[in-house]
């Protein structure tokens, strides 16, 4: 069932960039809190460059990544050929799993985040579907530290 | 002081300047007294002329001579408004003038200039404060949640200050910017740089929250929106990646996307992430939202000298409708707490929690993001 819920973020997003009502999508902000995390954080996050590559109308050039995987944080920054850019930050969270998304075009704005509150009750957090990208660009940027040219 | 024994208050900048809100600030605290504007002497004509017309609509006199109006015993403090290429040496000078100096955001060009006022301000003992967010009811209560240990121990935190405002869509679409390593020139009719301009409450913010240096930038500026930006070489959104010490990371968005991107003033939004637990603050958070038979917001026409509605005076004589569907509650005297903590520290002699010395490592902050965006390179400050 959280798959579904993603899948009709993910549908409610296409519908709203297919009708270029935001213009072209040229920034991603992304913060998700996973409950019950599995140990490394590297597979969530490449899930969320591959929501980011989905949505952004361009070819990733540069992932620059910050944090630890096996601990709190991981946050990536991806750079595309056409200039667009993405910050992702993926955290663990005790409680429940939660996105918050700010998906910027050149002529609009889509905002998520997960609803909580009374009315929300039966809101169903996101999962995501477990193909991600850029993963050992990732892992490469965390270790060295240095932002990381992703082959065209 | 005056012999009302009232602070008094110089302005310097004028229309189309933030002195405009300003200066009826600092006029609204009882412990201040507004004297009177001023410029140096070569002054740009046109930043003459405009100090000149934001002066009568006060009814406050002009003085040609900075050097004459800081000679003044009257004048206490100096509220900083000029262009901001002018900053660094005119906050030094009204320093070692021994005034207290409040300066408009952000504070200087670059760090050399900011580094004047710094050590100007050291000198003489004076008191300083850069315009911020950090006094304003919504980052309080981020500050009271940081420092609750409710989180635990801080790993990261993302800081989002967007300003919707201008007409986006003119810029083209998938033209990667090629950013300059240095600024070179800040003041334009039409545009401003807005990594610097917006990006500054953002970093500041996140240098505040934390009370950590930053170590390590890496950025990139982008042309988006505005073909305006575009024509003069400046960016109009940036997005830094931030490494602080103890390795905590940060991230920031400063930019401009234009008119209806927000129902209010833009995205001000703070992600903190610690050990035991995350928290989401979002400034438009506690708010009235209301739908009634009314007129949706329209964009205004573009002011022909200020396209991208940055000055009170411009947007109030092309008639800019309010945005009404979404009202705050309970952060309407922000500004009244901005200034009147600035004077709390005249009064009391204590510094600003955003003066001029923190306030600089802003600027060194966003320069190495500059260079990080010329170079793709990781900038160690």
């Amino acid at each position: 069932m959280e798959r579904r819920e993603m899948e009709l973020l993910k549908k409610s997003v296409q519908s709203v960039l297919e009708k270029e009502r935001i213009g072209s999508p040229v920034f991603l902000r992304c913060v998700l809190h996973i409950a019950n995390a599995g140990e490394n954080l590297l597979s969530p996050v490449a899930e969320v460059a591959a929501l980011a590559n989905e949505w952004i109308p361009s070819q990733p050039t540069h992932v620059y990544a910050q944090g630890d995987a096996e601990t709190t944080q991981v946050t990536i920054m991806v750079h595309y050929v056409g200039g667009q850019m993405a910050l992702l930050s993926v955290n663990r969270a005790d409680v429940e799993t939660a996105i918050d998304i700010m998906l910027v075009g050149n002529k609009g704005v889509i905002y998520h985040e997960t609803p909580i509150g009374r009315h929300y009750s039966n809101a169903i957090p996101p999962e995501l579907d477990g193909s991600g990208e850029l993963a050992g660009a990732i892992a490469q940027s965390l270790e060295s530290g240095q932002p990381i040219p992703l082959e065209g | 002081m005056q012999q009302n024994g009232k602070y008094g208050v110089l302005l310097l900048g004028g229309h189309r300047t933030h002195q405009e809100n300003y200066a009826l600030n600092f006029a609204q605290d009882e412990r201040c007294q507004l004297v009177a504007f001023a410029d140096e002497l070569d002054g740009p004509s046109e930043r003459i002329t405009l100090g000149r017309s934001l002066a009568d609509a006060l009814n406050l006199p002009f003085i040609a001579d900075l050097d004459e109006a800081l000679a003044r015993e009257d004048v206490d403090i100096v509220s900083l408004c000029t262009d901001v290429e002018r900053r660094g040496r005119i906050g030094a000078k009204c320093a070692e003038a021994g005034k207290h100096v409040y300066l408009d955001k952000p504070m200087a060009l670059n760090s050399e200039d900011a580094n004047k006022i710094v050590a100007a301000v050291e000198k003489n003992g004076v008191k300083s404060q850069m315009f911020s967010n950090i006094y304003s009811v919504w980052a309080r209560t981020v500050q009271q949640a940081l420092t609750s240990g409710r989180i635990g121990e801080l790993q990261a935190i993302h800081c989002d200050v967007l300003f919707s405002k201008g007409h986006p869509g003119t810029a083209p679409v998938g033209e990667k910017r090629i950013q300059k390593p240095t600024l070179e020139r800040y003041s334009f009719v039409e545009a401003k740089p807005e990594m610097f301009d917006v990006g500054v409450y953002a970093v500041s913010m996140v240098n505040w929250l934390t009370q950590k240096r930053v170590q390590r930038v890496f950025g990139g500026t982008a042309n988006y929106f505005f073909e305006e930006h575009r024509n003069c070489g400046l960016e109009d959104f940036g997005a830094l990646v931030l490494t602080l010490e103890g390795g905590i990371t940060a991230t920031l968005v400063g930019g401009r996307y234009g008119w209806q991107s927000h129902a209010q003033g833009g995205v001000r939004k703070v992600h903190l992430i610690g050990t035991e637990g995350s928290l989401t603050f979002d400034a438009s958070a506690n708010r009235l939202e209301v739908f009634a038979a009314e007129p949706a917001f329209e964009p205004p026409e573009p002011h022909p000298l200020d396209p991208m509605g940055m000055w009170s005076s411009t947007q109030a004589g092309i008639g800019m409708p309010p945005k009404q569907q979404w009202i705050d509650v309970g952060s309407g005297d922000d500004g009244q707490r901005e200034f009147g903590a600035f004077v709390d520290c005249v009064e009391n002699g204590v510094e600003s929690e955003m003066n001029a010395e923190f306030a600089a490592h802003s600027v060194e902050i966003i320069c190495a993001g500059y260079r990080s965006a010329a170079s793709g390179e990781v900038i160690s400050l």
